[in-house]
């Protein structure tokens, strides 16, 4: 029973996020909204690390609500890829924390209320095991985040919200149509009952559901052709969000792609899968390389880049679409972390108008480097690593896919290069010295080790990616579990 | 089989007013159709002609209990959308007028 996890990362966040929307009246200053949402996320991560004992020696750790059995309760489940996915998000809070200290204005109180809902929606997406219950948490995380994309209350802010929130609400209504097709074909909502159900007979209105389903995740991890609302989101609002939007919200979206690919099955999506991937990376790519904003640049290549971790997952190569995912997290964060400190030097996000650090700023020109090549994926660095896998076993089964998506990567490396000299080596002046705060500097310099450890030790964490993967995978022991079958 | 023809039209209708529709309110709208129609298909799957509550009473025959009984899920589901499609709605239309008050048109597709 994870009594820790399941109860008390739901229950931590929401309740300080209440105490935190109480009290924006009250006239406290936004370092103490701060603080108690640092704490809030910073407990849920201590809460994870207790129960790592019990989930390395149990591989999925299950509470039912209330006490009521599933299939008929709803219960949280989580094996090794839920805690894994859990523990990236609750990372990436922090890194977003840490830059939204900075970047949100003191006036701007209630940011923090809505950054705990998000996070609250994103730790219980990765910890249900019933598909209801998935797509309230998905409800809470988008109306958390369509509030908070308006926030800044400029009109580009306010435009964009409100396309979003249309195209967001139809993509989780998909996802409610899809529950009601399972639902009235099944006669469950519990994931590991379905994909029981599904092992026996799957009709075409449970088809149907799936393939709902799938559109609605596709939405949620901006696959294309879902992607277009990622861009413009993500270009009118602080960075601090951008990031919990790429590396929390395109991670979540894609672990739940996971869930539908590799536990409730059904039937055999490798290929819907691969074409939705390929066309992910090259769409992502090819207008990463013509946009001249540097916050939709990286909205764009977060994009393309999800679409190798798709492209894992439709060839079966699940320990390299795991890796891809957690070596996508960091470079996320220091890749915005970083542009975080670029764009408040050059008060703009126009890449034109950027140019002239390349002298006098050598952690911020590492950092950055390191990020853009991992991106690319050159040789020595964690993107390299995650993609060889993938390239592998993807020409075992498609060469023709595994060599498109070498072709992006050459597209990768043009577009980071393009930004790394728009931004450090154009326009140069003489001296344009940033001073940089100890927090940012420790922020860059463990994520950017973090890059350069991941690609150098790859076998090592290949090792600990395969052993989740394969316990992902293992249907039948998530069935047995859930249900509590078989004596477990 | 009405009840199901009514759902698709509702569904049906809903999608073409978000994805054809310019004006944002009427894309709302569309939305609240949308998943007033998926509501109305949960419902009618749980529905049972001439059931009863499904609230097991003293001294009532389980088996007849079992066969007229209706399905209470789909109902719980229906009550929570139908909250979290409320509080979505709101929060839409209170963004449109803050669109409105500071672009002066509804056109979602009109360059800002």
């Amino acid at each position: 029973m994870c009594f820790y996890m399941a109860y008390f990362n739901l229950i931590v966040p929401v309740l300080l996020a209440a105490v935190l929307g109480i009290t924006i009246t009250s006239g406290r200053h936004k370092d103490y909204h701060w603080r108690i949402s640092f704490w809030a996320v910073f407990i849920s991560l201590g809460l994870l690390l207790m129960d790592f004992s019990e989930i390395m020696s149990s591989k999925i750790i299950t509470y039912n609500m209330l006490g009521w059995n599933p299939p008929l309760g709803i219960c949280f489940a989580v094996d090794l890829v839920g805690y894994l996915v859990m523990s990236l998000v609750a990372v990436t809070a922090l890194a977003a924390l840490v830059i939204s200290r900075r970047e949100i204005h003191d006036d701007k109180k209630e940011f923090y209320a809505l950054f705990l809902l998000l996070f609250l929606g994103l730790a219980g997406v990765s910890m249900t095991g019933d598909i209801f219950n998935l797509f309230v948490f998905f409800e809470i995380l988008s109306i958390a985040s369509y509030a908070l994309v308006s926030y800044s209350g400029r009109m580009g802010s306010v435009a964009s919200s409100v396309r979003f929130l249309i195209m967001g609400s139809f993509a989780t209504s998909l996802i409610l149509l899809g529950i009601a097709f399972i639902y009235g074909s099944l006669g469950t909502l519990n994931m590991a009952d379905i994909s029981r159900s599904l092992t026996n007979s799957s009709t075409t209105a449970s088809l149907a559901g799936l393939g709902l389903l799938l559109c609605g995740f596709s939405f949620k991890a901006a696959a294309a052709p879902f992607h277009a609302w990622k861009p413009s989101v993500i270009r009118y609002t602080p960075l601090s969000l951008g990031l919990m939007f790429t590396a929390g919200g395109t991670t979540i979206g894609l672990y739940t792609i996971f869930r539908l690919a590799a536990t409730i099955g059904g039937f055999d999506m490798s290929w819907l899968l691969i074409s939705l991937s390929l066309l992910t990376m090259v769409v992502g790519a090819v207008l990463a390389f013509q946009t001249h904003n540097l916050k939709k640049l990286l909205a764009y290549s977060a994009i393309s880049q999800s679409g190798y971790v798709l492209f894992g997952l439709g060839i079966g190569s699940y320990t390299g679409a795991l890796y891809h995912l957690v070596n996508l997290v960091i470079i996320d964060m220091l890749l915005f972390a970083a542009s975080y400190i670029v764009i408040r030097h050059f008060r703009s996000s126009n890449l034109d108008r950027m140019g002239g650090l390349g002298s006098g700023n050598p952690l911020l020109l590492a950092s950055f480097g390191v990020g853009a090549l991992s991106l690319a994926g050159l040789p020595l660095f964690n993107g390299f690593s995650s993609k060889l896998i993938i390239y592998i076993a993807g020409f075992e089964v498609f060469p023709l896919g595994a060599i498109a998506a070498m072709l992006v990567s050459v597209l990768t490396l043009a577009y980071c290069s393009k930004m790394m000299f728009m931004i450090f080596f154009s326009n140069m002046k003489g001296d344009s010295r940033i001073s940089l705060d100890l927090d940012l500097k420790l922020v860059l310099v463990i994520l950017a080790g973090l890059c350069v450890a991941f690609g150098v030790f790859q076998s090592p964490v290949t090792d600990v990616m395969a052993a989740i993967a394969g316990s992902g995978l293992d249907r039948e022991l998530y069935i047995r579990t859930v249900l509590g079958i078989g004596g477990v | 089989m009405i009840i199901y023809v009514t759902a698709i039209v509702l569904v049906a209708i809903g999608t073409y007013a978000i994805i054809v529709k310019e004006n944002l309110i009427k894309k709302v709208i569309g939305l609240g159709l949308f998943t007033n129609g998926i509501h109305l298909l949960l419902i009618s799957i749980g529905y049972r002609a001439g059931g009863i509550a499904p609230i097991f009473l003293e001294g009532m025959d389980l088996s007849y209990f079992s066969l007229t009984a209706v399905d209470p899920l789909p109902q719980a589901l229906v009550l929570t959308s139908i909250v979290i499609e409320l509080s979505v709605i709101a929060l839409a239309l209170a963004l449109i007028i803050k669109y409105h008050k500071m672009s002066g048109t509804l056109n979602s597709s009109k360059k800002v």
